[in-house]
C-alpha cells in the first residue's frame, strides 16, 4: 500500500538473541526529539501505568469480554460492526507475517487507550472534555463532551469509541448486567478505556478508610484480572517496588509508536520465540 | 410437578422401559451423588454423560493402555518441550485457562533465570495455540496421526524400544524436523509433554506410548490424580441413541446438554424424542431440546445457589450464591432430592455430602465444621484423590496409526472446530460472546467456511461468497451446507474448517439487536439465526464423536453474505 512503511508496532526477537542481549530486537528511538511540552506538572502521588507481555498474550480475548462486562460497553449488532462502530474499549490486534518457508506467523497485541502523558486527544478538544488527571489518567468527561470527535481523529492508537446511538437499555431484566459503578453513556459522546477508574477509586477509598497504605496488586483492572497468563500488569509507576515499575526496566520493554513522543503510560514486552537466531528479522505493522 | 413427575417415572420404570439421565460432565461431587441417589430409586435407570466437545478418545485410550478410563491432569508448567497435535489447548481444548496459565509459567522471561519452553504444533487449521507455537506445521487431519508414528519410531529408537515401526507410513513433515523434535523430546524426557486433540483411539494410544517412553507420566501428566473435566463416554451416547431409535426409552431427563442442536441428526432425533413418554429438562433457556420437554424445571444460575466442584481429583471447591434467584427456579440438587422423597436445601445437601464424603478424605482438620469453614474461607480444600490406581503400561495395544483410506488427493477434508467465545454453543444466546471478534479471523456474529488462500484462489471464491459444501463420504450419507467463505492464511490447503455452536434457536432474539434506524440491517442471517449449525457434519461413529474428516466438494452459489470483520478497523 503506498504510504505504508512497516512500523515496529509488534517487536519480536528469538530466544537465542534474547539470551545474548535482553534488549535484542529493539527499535527504540532513545534520542527522542526535543519536547515542546514543559515538564511543569509534577506527579508526586500515584502514577498509574500498565505493561502488557506480548510473549504471554495468547490472543484468547478474555480481557475483551471482561472489559465489556466491567465497563458497560454496549453491544452494537452486526450491521454496526460492519460500519466500524464496534464499541470495545480494549481490542486485540492480530498481525500476520510470512516467514521464508511460506508458513504464517501470528502476533497478538492488546490495544487500548495508552493514557499518553502528552495526549494528542486532549489538546484538540474544544470543550475540555478530555483532560489529564494528576495520577496520569487520561479522563473523558461525558457530560462535557459535545461529540466533535476531534479527539478520536487525533488518537494515534485509535482507541476512542463514539456513541453513534443510544444503545438499548429498556429491558429492566437485561439491565441487571450493568455495573452500577460505571456510567452508562448516552448518544453523542466519546468514550474509551479509563484504566478501570472505578476500581482505582474503590481501592483508594478502602485504603483511606482502613488507614493501610495501598499495596501493589490491591487494584487490578478487569482485563488484568481475567488474563489467564497474567500478561497484563497494572500498577503505580511511582512506587519503585511495584511489579509494573520492575517490568518497565525490562530489556524487552518498549512503547508502541515511541517515535511520535506522546509518552504512553502503557508499555509492551517484546515477543520472544524459541527459534534459531539466524532467521530474518520480522517486522509487523 | 413434585408429585406428577416421580409418579410417572415409577410407572414407566415398572413397565420395563429404560430411564436415562443425560448430562454433560458433572464436576460437582454433590450433584453427582444426588443424581446417583435419585437414579437408585428407579429400576433400569442410567446416567449417560456426553460432552459436546468430546475428549472421549483420550479416556478410552487410557482404559486400553493403563486400565483406567480417565483424563490425565496436564502440567504445562513443568513441560519444557510441548508437542501438540491438533489440540488447541490455549483456547478451546478441555481446560484452556488452566493450561494457558501453566504454559505461561514455563515461558517466564522476566523471572530471575529466564526460561522459555519449546512448543511445536501440528494442526490443520489456524488455531490460537498454533499462533503461539515456535514450530508450526499445517497438515490435513488425516495426516496428524502419522506424525505420532514418526515421532514414536524416533523416540523408540533412543529408548531402545523393540517396537517395530518400519511399516509406518510417512508424513509430509520433513525427516530433519522430526529428527530434531524427537531429539528435543528425548533430551527433555520427564520434562516434555505430548497432547493430541484427535478423536481417534489409535492416535491417542500412540500419544500415551510416547508420553510413557519419555517418562512423562507422573511428571508432566498425571493419571493417578486425574482431571475430572471430561467424563463423557460417546459409546454410552451411542447406546442411548440406539434405544431411542428402537423406542425403548421410557423417560429422558436432560441436564446441561442440547443434543438436538449439538448432534448431527437433530431432525431425526427430535422425531425419536416425540415417542418418549416423559422428557424432563433442567435447562434455564428454551433451547432446541428443552422445547420438546414435557416438564421444564429450570436449574438456578451458579451465582444463585450453593454448589461445589472437583475439577481435578483431590481439589474440591465450594461456591456460594451471590444473589437471590431472579426467577421462579430451583437448584437441580433440590429438585432431584425432592423427587427422591427428601425435601431439603442445596446448602444442606452439599454440607451433608462434604461431611460424609469429603471430610474422611483428609486428616488435617479434626472436625467437620473446621474443614467447612476453612474451605469456605479459602474457596477450596486439598484432599486425597479418589480414583482407581492405574496399571502398568500395556504395550500390547500399541499399533501404528493407519493412514485413512486412499482418497482423492485433491479432495478437501472437513474440520469442525470450536471458537474461543462460542465453544459448543451452550452460551450462543449471550451477545457479548457473539460480538467478540474471533482471535484469528477477527469476525463477529457469524461462522463461515475457512479456506487457505491457494484453495480459495483455485475455487475462485473470496470472503463472503456463499458456497455449498457437499459430502457423501460420511457414515450418515450425503450432507450439504451453505456457508459464506472466508480466506484463512496458515490453514492447510486441503481443509475446509467450520465453527460449531452457531445457528442456535436462542439467537433468533438478535434479529433486532442494535440501533434501529433507517439504514439498519439485521444481525441474523436469512434463516433468522446467527450463523449456521454445522453439527450435521458431525459423526458419531464406532463409539466416538468425530469432528469432521469426511471429504467434501465445494461449489459456488453466486450468492453473497456480508461478514462483519473488525480486521481492518483501527489499523495502526
Amino acid at each position: 500500500m503506498p504510504g505504508w512503511e512497516p512500523r515496529p508496532i509488534v517487536q519480536e526477537t528469538t530466544w537465542d538473541e534474547f539470551q545474548k542481549n535482553p534488549s535484542a530486537g529493539s527499535h527504540s528511538h532513545e534520542a527522542a526529539e526535543e519536547d515542546l511540552w514543559t515538564n511543569d506538572h509534577p506527579a508526586p502521588g500515584h502514577r498509574w501505568a500498565m505493561v502488557i507481555d506480548l510473549g504471554a498474550c495468547t490472543g484468547c480475548s478474555a480481557c475483551v469480554v471482561s472489559c465489556q462486562a466491567e465497563n458497560n460497553v454496549p453491544v452494537v449488532g452486526k450491521d454496526e460492526v460492519r460500519r466500524k462502530r464496534a464499541m470495545h474499549w480494549l481490542r486485540i490486534d492480530r498481525y500476520y507475517s510470512e516467514t521464508d518457508d511460506g508458513s504464517v506467523e501470528v502476533a497478538h497485541q492488546p490495544m487500548l487507550c495508552q493514557h499518553c502523558e502528552h495526549a494528542p486527544c486532549e489538546t484538540v478538544c474544544p470543550v475540555l472534555a478530555t483532560v489529564h488527571s494528576e495520577e496520569g489518567l487520561n479522563q473523558q468527561i461525558y457530560n462535557r463532551c459535545v461529540g466533535t470527535r476531534y479527539c478520536a481523529n487525533n488518537c494515534p492508537y485509535k482507541a476512542r469509541r463514539f456513541n453513534w446511538f443510544d444503545y438499548p437499555h429498556q429491558d429492566p431484566f437485561a439491565n441487571l448486567v450493568l455495573n452500577p459503578d460505571v456510567t452508562v453513556r448516552s448518544r453523542g459522546v466519546m468514550e474509551k478505556c479509563t484504566f478501570c477508574v472505578q476500581r482505582i477509586q474503590e481501592g483508594k477509598a478502602e485504603s483511606k478508610s482502613s488507614g493501610e497504605p495501598l499495596q501493589d496488586g490491591d487494584i487490578q483492572t478487569a482485563c488484568q484480572q481475567s488474563c489467564p497468563t497474567q500478561a497484563i500488569v497494572f500498577g503505580d509507576i511511582n512506587d519503585p517496588n511495584s511489579r509494573v515499575s520492575q517490568l518497565v526496566k525490562s530489556g524487552r520493554h518498549y512503547r508502541v509508536l515511541e517515535e511520535i513522543n506522546v509518552k504512553p503510560s502503557v508499555g509492551y514486552l517484546r515477543l520472544v520465540r524459541n527459534r534459531p537466531a539466524d532467521l530474518e528479522e520480522i517486522q509487523h505493522g | 410437578m413434585d408429585s406428577a413427575v416421580p409418579a410417572k417415572l415409577r410407572d414407566l420404570a415398572q413397565s420395563g422401559r429404560s430411564i436415562y439421565f443425560l448430562s454433560n460432565t458433572v464436576t460437582s461431587p454433590s450433584r453427582r451423588s444426588v443424581i446417583d441417589q435419585f437414579l437408585r430409586t428407579l429400576p433400569n435407570a442410567k446416567h449417560v454423560i456426553y460432552d459436546p466437545l468430546s475428549s472421549s478418545a483420550i479416556l478410552d485410550a487410557h482404559e486400553r493402555t493403563h486400565g483406567v478410563r480417565v483424563l490425565p491432569r496436564f502440567y504445562f508448567d513443568r513441560a519444557e518441550v510441548v508437542v501438540s497435535l491438533d489440540a488447541d489447548f490455549l483456547a478451546t481444548w478441555i481446560s484452556p485457562v488452566e493450561y494457558a496459565a501453566g504454559y505461561a509459567s514455563a515461558r517466564a522471561l522476566e523471572s530471575q533465570t529466564p526460561r522459555l519452553s519449546y512448543h511445536a504444533q501440528f494442526e490443520s487449521r489456524m488455531s490460537v495455540t498454533g499462533s503461539k507455537a515456535d514450530l508450526r506445521r499445517a497438515l490435513p487431519p488425516s495426516e496428524i496421526g502419522l506424525v505420532l508414528n514418526q515421532l514414536a519410531q524416533r523416540v523408540g529408537k533412543s529408548a531402545d524400544s523393540t517396537m517395530n515401526w518400519e511399516g509406518a507410513p510417512p508424513s509430509s513433515v520433513s525427516a530433519q524436523e522430526l529428527d530434531d523434535l524427537a531429539a528435543r523430546l528425548w533430551d527433555s524426557r520427564g520434562r516434555s509433554l505430548i497432547v493430541c486433540g484427535v478423536q481417534d483411539v489409535s492416535a491417542q494410544i500412540v500419544c500415551n506410548y510416547l508420553n510413557d517412553l519419555l517418562g512423562n507420566y507422573g511428571n508432566t501428566l498425571d493419571i493417578a490424580q486425574p482431571s475430572l473435566q471430561r467424563q463423557g463416554n460417546d459409546q454410552a451416547l451411542e447406546t442411548l441413541l440406539r434405544d431411542l431409535r428402537e423406542n425403548r426409552v421410557g423417560a429422558l431427563l436432560i441436564d446441561g446438554v442440547n443434543p438436538i442442536a449439538e448432534l448431527s441428526n437433530g431432525d431425526q432425533l427430535s422425531g425419536w424424542l416425540k415417542n418418549v413418554p416423559l422428557i424432563v429438562s433442567f435447562h434455564a433457556h428454551l433451547d432446541e431440546t428443552t422445547r420438546l420437554a414435557h416438564y421444564v424445571c429450570p436449574d438456578n444460575h451458579y451465582l444463585e445457589s450453593w454448589s461445589d466442584s472437583e475439577p481435578v481429583s483431590g481439589v474440591v471447591s465450594i461456591s456460594q450464591p451471590a444473589i437471590a434467584p431472579l426467577a421462579n427456579r430451583r437448584s437441580v440438587l433440590e429438585t432431584l432430592s425432592a423427587w427422591a422423597g427428601e425435601t431439603t436445601t442445596s446448602y444442606d445437601i452439599i454440607r451433608d455430602h462434604w461431611r460424609q464424603s469429603v471430610f474422611p478424605r483428609q486428616s488435617e482438620q479434626a472436625s467437620f465444621d473446621q474443614l467447612w469453614d476453612l474451605s469456605l474461607h479459602d474457596g477450596y480444600a486439598v484432599v486425597e484423590a479418589q480414583s482407581q490406581t492405574p496399571k502398568e503400561f500395556n504395550l500390547s495395544v500399541v499399533r501404528p496409526v493407519l493412514p485413512v483410506d486412499s482418497r482423492d488427493a485433491n479432495a478437501l477434508e472437513i474440520v469442525l472446530y470450536p471458537k474461543v467465545g462460542i465453544l459448543s454453543g451452550a452460551h450462543a444466546g449471550n451477545p457479548w460472546l457473539q460480538e467478540l471478534p474471533d482471535p484469528i479471523s477477527k469476525i463477529t456474529w457469524d461462522n463461515y467456511a475457512c479456506f487457505s488462500p491457494t484453495t480459495a484462489a483455485s475455487l475462485g471464491v473470496s470472503d463472503g461468497d456463499v458456497v455449498t459444501i457437499n459430502t457423501d463420504s460420511g457414515s450418515a450419507g450425503p450432507k450439504n451446507l451453505e456457508l459464506p467463505a472466508f480466506i484463512q492464511p496458515g490453514q492447510h490447503g486441503k481443509v475446509v474448517a467450520i465453527a460449531l455452536g452457531y445457528g442456535r434457536i436462542e439467537t433468533e432474539r438478535f434479529a433486532k439487536i442494535g440501533p434501529e434506524w433507517l439504514e439498519a440491517k439485521s444481525t441474523v442471517g436469512d434463516h433468522g439465526r446467527v450463523g449456521t449449525n454445522a453439527a450435521s457434519f458431525l459423526e458419531l461413529r464406532d463409539g466416538l464423536l468425530r469432528y469432521g474428516g469426511q471429504t467434501a466438494s465445494v461449489s459456488k452459489t453466486g450468492k453473497r453474505h456480508a461478514l462483519a470483520s473488525i480486521q481492518d478497523h483501527n489499523m495502526l
